[in-house]
């Protein structure tokens, strides 16, 4: 049994089976667990706004503590073949980058260390991947160089099968790209974020002009609901993340001033609890599609029409609202050759027959709750399918 | 009782538990034998546990530092001892304090008498409600071979009913029927109704007067109304269109269909008037008929919560789900979730999936928190604390539900007088910790 992705549907169906006794394989090419939610901010601060982020950090935990499941993170797929009905993935790996056993903690790899991934921590010598500069294909190895046991190899690889007799794929959908819309202005006009660089903001992570005095537009479906982008689809995600990313910012700045410039509030019913708490503040909910974000005087300014008129208005920060679109370019999914829909969704049509499921937001956009949801189904399906397949 | 109690402690070192903290209960007055092991839940390490184990020298078995999915089996192994489960305990790895392990041998080595039973009574899954979820529960929990017994909210007058009890235990007294379950799923759906006024000879007018819950009855009364030919309105306040259903919208509307978006329609003789936002002005269509797509929540819903001992606000709280916060009932349906459900049927066949696992999971060992009736000062804290309303009222004073308390401590922590413990005073004595609490002074 194999689970392409660590996101919430392949930690759910992951869990799920084991819960069922059955091992599986879990495969992330990402060096942690979670997905693209573990970019995600908790967004209840007094009360739960139910966002779900915390559920996956839960399921990751599960996961890693059950004994049924092995997981194997950084992997990239190399084949796919199928041999009576089972499947063998080959991988590819990057190598420890430090030869424990050589390694005589000298730390002189720390002190060369132009960007700090190298850390010595806990008495042993850690490299992070994401900061090191050659591992992104600058000029660099200033480790290796000063290293006197010659323990490091920063492009190591090695090479692991899997086996399974049936595959989940929960490989997930990625966030549109905002630079593609220009009329938005997303790295020309100082003060324009994604809502995923807000989440990094929620954390701490990074800075973002927005505070108490400040002013601070939310633009929805950017990358959804437009012909024009490619992406006819509504997300159905983001007008409850914004809400719940407004209310959350309006929690800790209570003087943070905020407008919504949105169309429809979609996935939400009439006397949803996140609209009655938005009646509660003072959010300003313009309807309307904002036509251009143009830079005044070092600010955005946000160009829309209200009724009759056309209105600029200026804002410390712009935050545009980024739908999922599907990940067309992933390689596992040709190799697999899982049929797409029109808007590149993959589709179910025969995949169970061979043993392939699918889980989650690669099959059509959904929030965390129901990737959840949708991993313990598939979970029951693969079930079913292992049945089967010992009769 | 020549001898009190002793336990057998093992520690894992194959999980990166803190040892240091583990190391001070070994040489605890009543732990009988202490071991560490490197890997407790490997074949060698359980092992070497019954070895000990058979030997009967001590009456508990508590594992330090392995995951907390280990427990049924170190139950399974202390069973063979003839140990029973409730002196069985894992505290794992991801737990760092002494404190906590302390907790675990007193919880292990409790002589009180349970004064609830500890054990489940019933392993039946009683499902209230009606609509998609609740078939899709019901046709799921047959499919999982759960004892599964349907009750249509019709049935029962809900404002009789008494509900009593825990999970494992739950008795409902409805009329003079006695339905005794040990889990229950309540699961509605909002119900979609449509409004049909004839007014005259002219256009059609489709309006929706609810969210996303209509969007099947509002594109079926859409498309019935283009299939006769003439104009057709659709008069909305939000479009409940997410997700893959835009696409129907854009063709709607490439049909012909007028979107008009407003909060109220005025109605006068034969025709409808719109005050759009976006236009700014009003529209007039002569109408023919107007039809009125809403929805209502179902009353018995707000009735049954209210049985069940929830608000009748109360959605799912997430985290399992359908977990509604009271140990053993369940939540279904998009009139009890958060936000619009898309895929009712779906969504409760992932929360009947969830429940399986509850229900064979074992009772939490009673009582856990008790109030110390001399300290108690009546100030209600606890009862306003707890997430799971464990600490109620009765004739002589305030007590702590046993079926009910979970054991998270907020209680304690919050009590002003210092008057609810959670191991017995003899032993948290010998373990030399102070009494814990005084949150609110």
């Amino acid at each position: 049994m194999v689970v392409l992705g660590g996101g919430p549907s392949g930690l759910a169906c992951a869990a799920e089976l084991a819960e069922r006794e059955v091992s599986v394989v879990l495969l992330e090419k990402r060096e942690t667990l979670g997905g693209r939610v573990q970019d995600l901010s908790c967004k209840g601060f007094v009360h739960c706004r139910q966002c779900d982020v915390c559920r996956v950090h839960r399921l990751r935990s599960q996961v890693l503590s059950s004994e049924l499941i092995s997981v194997h993170t950084l992997v990239e797929l190399e084949q796919v073949e199928r041999n009576n009905g089972r499947y063998r993935f080959d991988l590819v790996r990057p190598k420890e980058a430090i030869d424990v056993g050589r390694c005589s903690r000298c730390g002189k790899c720390t002190e060369a260390c132009p960007t700090g991934a190298m850390t010595k921590v806990a008495g042993r010598i850690r490299l992070n991947r994401n900061a090191c500069r050659s591992i992104h294909g600058l000029e660099c190895e200033r480790c290796v160089s000063v290293c006197p046991t010659g323990s490091i190899d920063l492009f190591g690889e090695e090479h692991l099968s899997v086996n399974g007799s049936a595959v989940v794929v929960a490989t997930g959908s990625l966030e549109f790209p905002a630079s593609k819309d220009k009329r938005l202005g997303y790295g020309e006009v100082p003060g324009v974020i994604t809502s995923m660089e807000l989440e990094s903001f929620l954390e701490g992570r990074r800075d973002a002009d927005i505070g108490n005095g400040k002013e601070v537009a939310f633009i929805l479906c950017v990358g959804s609901r437009s012909s024009g982008m490619g992406t006819e689809k509504c997300s159905s995600v983001c007008c409850k993340y914004s809400l719940r990313q407004a209310l959350a910012l309006k929690e800790r700045f209570p003087k943070l001033s905020i407008t919504m410039f949105m169309m429809d509030w979609r996935g939400l019913s009439s006397d949803d609890e996140l609209l009655r708490e938005l009646a509660t503040t003072d959010v300003q909910v313009v309807r309307s599609r904002p036509a251009e974000v143009l830079a005044e005087g070092g600010r955005p300014s946000v160009r829309y029409a209200s009724g009759n008129d056309i209105i600029c208005q200026n804002f410390d920060s712009v935050i545009l609202s980024v739908g999922l679109v599907p990940d067309l370019e992933d390689d596992t999914l040709s190799q697999l050759a899982i049929p797409r829909d029109p808007w590149g969704d993959l589709q179910d049509d025969n995949c169970s027959d061979r043993g392939i499921f699918l889980a989650g937001s690669c099959r059509g956009s959904k929030d965390i709750g129901h990737c959840v949801a949708d991993g313990i189904l598939v979970a029951q399906q693969v079930m079913k399918h292992l049945e089967a397949d010992h009769e | 009782m020549s001898e009190p109690m002793k336990a057998a402690v093992f520690i894992c070192r194959a999980h990166g538990a803190n040892l240091v903290a583990y190391r001070g209960l070994m040489k605890h007055p009543r732990v009988g034998h202490s071991e560490i092991l490197p890997r407790c839940c490997s074949t060698e390490g359980r092992d070497l546990i019954q070895l000990h184990l058979l030997g009967l020298t001590t009456q508990a078995l508590l594992v330090l530092g392995c995951a907390a999915s280990e427990l049924k089996r170190y139950q399974d192994l202390a069973a063979l001892a003839g140990i029973p489960p409730t002196r069985v305990a894992v505290v794992p790895f991801q737990v760092r304090t002494a404190h906590a392990a302390e907790l675990a041998l007193a919880k292990v080595l409790d002589e009180r008498e349970a004064k609830f039973s500890a054990e489940a009574r019933s392993d039946e899954l009683l499902l209230v409600g009606e609509g998609i979820s609740a078939d899709a529960a019901y046709e799921q929990a047959l499919a999982e071979g759960l004892k599964v017994v349907r009750l249509a909210p019709e049935e029962v007058d809900w404002n009789e009913a008494r509900l009593t009890g825990g999970r494992g235990n739950f008795v409902l007294e409805a009329g003079e029927v006695l339905h005794q379950f040990g889990h229950a799923l309540l699961s509605f759906d909002p119900m979609v109704i449509i409004d049909r006024t004839g007014l005259g000879e002219g256009d059609a007018v489709v309006a929706l007067a609810g969210g996303e819950e209509c969007l099947r009855s509002f594109v079926s009364e859409l498309e019935g109304a283009l299939s006769k030919g003439g104009k057709v309105y659709a008069v909305v306040q939000e479009t409940p269109f997410s997700g893959v259903a835009e696409i129907v919208y854009r063709d709607l509307q490439l049909r012909g269909v007028v979107f008009l978006r407003t909060s109220e329609i005025e109605v006068q003789g034969a025709s409808v008037t719109v005050n759009d936002e976006h236009l700014g002005r009003p529209v007039k269509i002569w109408t023919g008929e107007l039809v009125t797509v809403r929805s209502s929540r179902p009353k018995a819903a707000d009735e049954v919560l209210k049985v069940f001992g929830m608000p009748s606000s109360r959605r799912s709280i997430g985290i399992v789900p359908g977990d509604s916060g009271v140990p053993g009932i369940f939540l279904c349906g998009s009139a009890l979730s958060a936000h619009h459900e898309g895929d009712p049927a779906g969504m409760a066949r992932a929360i009947v999936c969830s429940l399986v696992k509850d229900i064979g999971s074992p009772l939490p060992r009673v009582p856990i928190a008790v109030i110390d009736q001399e300290r108690c000062s009546k100030c209600l804290t606890c009862l306003r604390v707890c997430p799971y309303g464990a600490p109620y009222f009765s004739g002589e004073g305030l007590s702590i539900s046993a079926e009910r308390c979970q054991g998270c401590g907020l209680c304690l922590s919050m009590c002003p007088s210092l008057a609810i413990e959670m191991p017995p005073s003899d032993l948290r004595a010998e373990a030399g910790s102070v009494k814990m609490g005084g949150g609110l002074k």
